[in-house]
């Protein structure tokens, strides 16, 4: 049960439903008790209004737009220049990514149409025969032979020998990511067209 | 839309006009201040926060779509800083574990015309302090700046019911510390 005091809290709170509210006040008509306890805390409801009644130095506010105006004129600077700071390497990057769109790949096929143009004039019977021969002479026999024997391949391999400017440019392996884009139709017309033409 | 008195002066500062922006800083930096004051409860932070407010206005005020009042859309930037102050304040503390040497540097630079005044004040800010710090929000906005319900719900985001139990349990408090002030 609500103590009188809890009572007049709430009265005074505004927490009451109307009925609530009007049940109090019909309540407090007939008791001194609540009466004078809705006053003691109205009257230091407002002398807490009274204490926050509070001059102020007028100095304080009519300094402080020239202080956020200064603030804000040193926040434009800064961006200026973190703008200027950050422009240059996203400069730098976008040439370097149009550099390799426009530039690089120029020269890469990018339709089937253009992989079997680009296979089809620059290939000969006797690299791609070359390529199949070494790629299934080494590697592919000694795959066979178990992980250990690809172990001692692998290690044996001396890097700085491998002529990295030879079979591995050649058209055929530099189109090979894009065989992965083309359909069973376009391997079969881009592999009849290999035959035919007698280059394999 | 709501288009209230400030409605104008927002519209011209968005195209433009930055003498609108010093208008609607006159017209709300005593308000923004202490309400400010009111909840970190010295003016060293209160100018801080008031400074910061004052610049985040400035700076999304472009973005401000009259889908509540501008009232209390600032209230809500004061809120939010204010808050964000007083956590840093407890953290300072706690790094530093004494800080009776700041606060009694933040007393001293306060700006209250004069002793009287300055008294007053911290009358105010001792009642205030010992309000846990959802308690003083609440009590703030609804006792001194008279706001309803539903407007503080606008600005904090809580339930109407949540509000009204924290304002009746910070009512609570304030009367047993002016009733234990008074018997002093």
């Amino acid at each position: 049960m609500k103590t009188n005091n809890e009572k007049v809290l709430a009265y005074l709170a505004d927490v009451m439903s109307e009925s609530e509210k009007t049940e109090f006040e019909k309540e407090m008509q007939n008791s001194d008790e609540l009466k004078m306890l809705v006053e003691k805390y109205s009257a230091n409801m407002d002398s807490l209004k009274t204490i926050n009644d509070v001059s102020l130095d007028e100095m304080y506010f009519a300094n402080l737009l020239p202080k956020v105006r200064t603030k804000l004129d040193e926040s434009k600077k800064s961006k200026s220049f973190n703008w200027f700071v950050t422009s240059i390497p996203a400069a730098v990057l976008s040439i370097f990514v149009l550099f390799n769109i426009f530039y690089l790949n120029t020269e890469t096929p990018q339709t089937f149409q253009q992989i079997l143009n680009k296979v089809v004039a620059e290939s000969d019977s006797g690299t791609i025969a070359q390529i199949a021969k070494d790629y299934s002479t080494t590697f592919y026999d000694d795959f066979s032979e178990g992980d250990e024997v690809i172990d001692e391949y692998l290690t044996d391999i001396d890097v700085e020998s491998i002529d990295q400017s030879s079979d591995i440019t050649h058209p055929v392996i530099d189109a090979y990511a894009y065989y992965d884009n083309l359909s069973e139709e376009e391997m079969d017309h881009l592999y009849n067209t290999l035959i035919n033409k007698k280059i394999l | 839309m709501i288009k209230d008195q400030d409605f104008e002066l927002i519209n011209r500062f968005k195209e433009g006009d930055e003498t609108a922006f010093n208008e609607l800083v006159r017209k709300y930096q005593q308000k923004i201040y202490w309400h400010a004051r009111r909840m970190v409860g010295n003016h060293m932070d209160a100018d801080e926060v008031t400074q910061e407010v004052l610049v985040v206005l400035y700076n999304k005020l472009d973005s401000f779509n009259f889908n509540s009042t501008f009232y209390t859309w600032l209230y809500r930037i004061v809120s939010t800083r204010s808050l964000n102050s007083i956590n840093r304040r407890k953290l300072k503390k706690f790094v530093f574990i004494d800080d009776e040497e700041a606060r009694e540097l933040k007393s001293n630079s306060d700006i209250a015309e004069d002793i009287d005044n300055k008294e007053k004040l911290e009358k105010l800010d001792n009642v205030l302090n010992k309000l846990p710090v959802k308690q003083r929000e609440v009590f703030i906005l609804r006792h001194f700046d008279q706001l309803s319900y539903e407007e503080i719900s606008n600005i904090t985001g809580k339930s109407v019911g949540g509000l009204k139990a924290n304002y009746f349990h910070a009512l609570k408090k304030v009367m047993e510390l002016m009733d234990n002030e008074n018997k002093q």
